[in-house]
């Protein structure tokens, strides 16, 4: 079979792009242990409010974990608990978070931690809040009529 | 019927020939023949048309590969 040289030079890249893509992937999830942020964990959706943590939502400190703190929100049609929080700035924190009704989104507008609340799944996400200022949580998987209303913020102060 | 021989056999065969004027114009035609090509090698281009095929190509890719490191670092920027 005859290949072009140019047809050749193309599939190579191609293929290579394609390798170092899946490599990428590979290395994120086998070797650094990266996971989706609803990954295994499962709560009674009904019994939310009785289950630690969610039966104290908001930001508590912890000991002998790889993060400071534990950030906890409950979303409900159409809010989030608590509706605002302070988080001091360079804390390694965890937010967990689920839901007790429908389907909600879980976004902190102009960051990383974007998350889709499950009912019955328990949603988490790692991170260090290394910069100031009031960042808007923002439901983004329709929920019902007053989805457009549900919001909550962190505000990320000088510790 | 005697096919020769009555008037009405060679009125048949003036008819007969009165259509084949008519239809060949006169002319006796040959039957198109099948014909064998003797050139069946398959005509190839040449290098130099697949240029601008490669330059887009890269064109593309380089636009991907600018968008994946560009979308990385957002992320690493961001908490």
């Amino acid at each position: 079979m005859h290949i072009h040289k140019y047809e050749k030079i193309w599939l190579i890249f191609g293929l290579t792009t394609l390798l170092v893509f899946l490599s990428v992937l590979g290395v994120s999830a086998f070797y650094l242990g990266n996971q989706p942020p609803s990954c295994l964990a499962t709560i009674n959706p009904e019994k939310v409010d009785t289950t630690k943590p969610f039966n104290k939502p908001g930001l508590k400190k912890v000991e002998g974990k790889d993060w400071d703190y534990e950030l906890v929100f409950v979303a409900s049609a159409f809010n989030y608990n608590p509706g605002e929080i302070e988080v001091p700035k360079g804390a390694k924190v965890k937010v967990i978070a689920t839901t007790k009704d429908v389907i909600h989104g879980f976004e902190v507008a102009g960051t990383n931690i974007n998350m889709m609340l499950e009912p019955g799944f328990i949603s988490e996400f790692e991170t260090t809040f290394d910069k100031a200022g009031e960042f808007l949580i923002v439901c983004n998987e329709y929920c019902g009529a007053g989805h457009h209303m549900m919001t909550s913020k962190i505000k990320v102060v000088e510790a | 019927m005697k096919r020769y021989g009555s008037l009405s056999a060679i009125l048949y065969d003036e008819i007969v020939i009165i259509h084949f004027v008519i239809f060949t114009k006169g002319e006796l035609r040959e039957m198109p023949q099948p014909v064998i090509r003797k050139n069946t090698k398959a005509k190839t281009d040449d290098s130099s048309s697949l240029k601008g095929t490669l330059v887009s190509v890269f064109m593309v890719g380089l636009f991907l590969i600018a968008t994946w490191v560009g979308v990385f670092y957002l992320f690493m920027d961001r908490f």
